[in-house]
């Protein structure tokens, strides 16, 4: 009844629901947020006109 | 009957849906993989036809066909997997030592191999990223489900199978069953944090604790000496990477009490054999194959291919229990000497190569995003996956699973993270050649900008047009 009922029947209703939920926001939410990555600390290499401030 | 439904029904669910959206049908494999419907299905066509190859070439044939959008960047680690494919056919080939078997084990980790080298390909999104890893997690808990609760109900045991499988392979094996499981609860912890695909209620992270007590339930319920290991690593690994480091140290000195007090006499003792290896039988014969692989790698620098262990010869030394013998055909219980007898000195550079790559680009992407409310997920899984390696690693040490596809998917997992992160820093930064790359630069690094060159300057939202 366990194996039926928990491990198939519960994680079979999951996954359906899963596919479902995942095919509609695949399609609805940006694939990519934008990302920037934090700039180590005392790296001025990229903003080179503060090192004369 | 009810079950072979519900298989059939999810079956054709992954397979329609992976016409629609190929993802899906990759998906659908990493289930197949996994739970394997295959060998519990009383209905003809799961057990009578190739479901998971109809499945593999529907997930590779769609994605082809509709879906070649941003792939991710071509890592390290894909070319290493391939190239290890490519070792494990050459050995099976010309080097096996036990050529009639050799070829049932090629069969799926060369499958393994090539697949979860696919799988970065076919996952990019953030809720494709989390639909692998709840369908990942899902799979495994179809058989730690109910084999937790049956040893929470009424006990555990040594070679007891409680899940869904029979036999003596895959996850009905103690030793594979406890490390997948032990490896799937940083998965659970992450997904109670951070399940988008889920409605936002309080049952959803409620219900992933559960799984997670189950997983470490079942895992301890195998009554395998590397679990105990496993638990270990888990709770270091999840109290040292957590905000709530009391909270975890509180659950994890818990847990500990809890199978202090509860465990059967059976359990301690057989644990307590970690430390008096000597002793016992089974922990003496493990030192003395070990000794042998090693043996066997110097003789054989570029392996013996699959399960070259089956020519091992190994004596037995006397112990309390059990008279000196002769042991013919031990296995490894090693993924490491697994790998270096099996596959030789280059399959296992191959193999720790892929790891190190593996944690250098987790730790570089927790570390990047850490603090970003937008990207909190991929810190939190990078560490939840780190901390599944680190289980395998310490557990693997133990048990012979280094071409089992946990592993495998784990480093799938994290390039997925990493083709994601490549496109989303590519959003914000749009790649420019020629002239107009050096106005963008000359435009970004003038500190006072007017007009048509402050507008170009401050239009780094490129994805908003």
């Amino acid at each position: 009844m366990l194996d039926v009922f928990v491990g198939i029947g519960l994680t079979s209703i999951m996954i359906l629901f899963i596919i479902v939920r995942a095919i509609r926001l695949n399609r609805t939410e940006p694939w990519f947020a934008p990302f920037k990555p934090r700039e180590k600390p005392g790296n001025t290499a990229a903003t080179p006109w503060r090192r004369s401030q | 009957m009810l079950r072979s439904i519900l298989l059939l029904m999810v079956y054709f669910s992954f397979i329609g849906a992976g016409l629609a959206a190929p993802f899906i049908a990759t998906l659908g494999y990493v289930w197949l993989d996994l739970f394997q419907p295959q060998t519990m299905s009383y209905v003809m066509f799961l057990n009578a036809f190739p479901v998971a190859m109809i499945m593999g070439i529907v997930a590779v044939a769609t994605y082809v066909m509709m879906d070649r959008r941003s792939p991710p960047p071509l890592t390290p680690e894909i070319t290493l997997q391939i190239l290890m494919a490519a070792l494990v056919t050459l050995t099976s080939a010309t080097l096996a030592v036990s050529p009639l078997s050799t070829w049932a084990k090629w069969d799926w980790a060369f499958k393994t191999l090539l697949f979860t080298a696919f799988v970065p390909f076919a996952i990019r999104s953030r809720v494709q990223i989390e639909a692998f890893v709840q369908i990942y997690l899902l799979a495994l808990a179809a058989n730690f489900l109910p084999f937790g609760a049956k040893v929470l109900l009424s006990g555990g045991g040594y070679g007891r199978n409680l899940g869904l499988q029979s036999g003596n392979g895959g996850l009905a094996e103690g030793g594979l069953l406890s490390t997948a499981c032990l490896m799937a609860v940083p998965l659970a912890l992450h997904l109670a944090q951070h399940a988008r695909l889920l409605p936002k209620t309080k049952i959803w992270p409620l219900a992933y604790w559960g799984m997670a007590g189950l997983a470490v339930a079942t895992a301890v319920g195998t009554f395998e000496r590397s679990a105990l290991i496993g638990l270990f690593v888990l709770a270091v690994a999840t109290i040292a990477r957590s905000k709530h480091k009391a909270l975890y140290s509180g659950i994890a000195i818990a847990v500990a009490i809890i199978i202090g007090v509860t465990a059967s006499a059976t359990y301690l003792s057989r644990m307590s054999t970690i430390q008096s290896y000597q002793s016992e039988s089974s922990a003496a014969a493990r030192v003395r194959i070990w000794q042998w692989a090693m043996g066997f790698a110097l003789t054989h620098p570029f392996g013996g291919g699959f399960q070259a262990y089956e020519t091992s010869v190994v004596e037995v030394p006397n112990t309390p229990l059990e008279p000196a013998h002769v042991e013919i055909g031990r296995a490894y219980h090693s993924t490491y000497f697994e790998i270096l007898s099996e596959e030789g000195f280059p399959g296992a550079v191959i193999f720790g190569a892929i790891t190190l790559l593996t944690f250098r680009r987790l730790g570089r992407w927790r570390r990047e995003t850490k603090g970003d409310p937008e990207f909190e997920w991929v810190a939190s899984l990078c560490s939840a996956i780190e901390a599944g390696l680190a289980i395998f690693l310490c557990s693997g040490a133990f048990v012979s699973i280094g071409f089992q596809p946990m592993f495998w998917y784990f480093v799938a997992m994290s390039l997925a993270i990493n083709g994601h992160m490549y496109h989303a820093q590519r959003m914000v930064a749009p790649v420019r050649q020629g002239w107009r790359a050096t106005g963008a630069q000359l435009a970004a690094e003038s500190p006072i900008l007017t007009g048509w060159r402050n507008k170009a300057a401050s239009d780094s939202k490129p994805w908003a047009r």
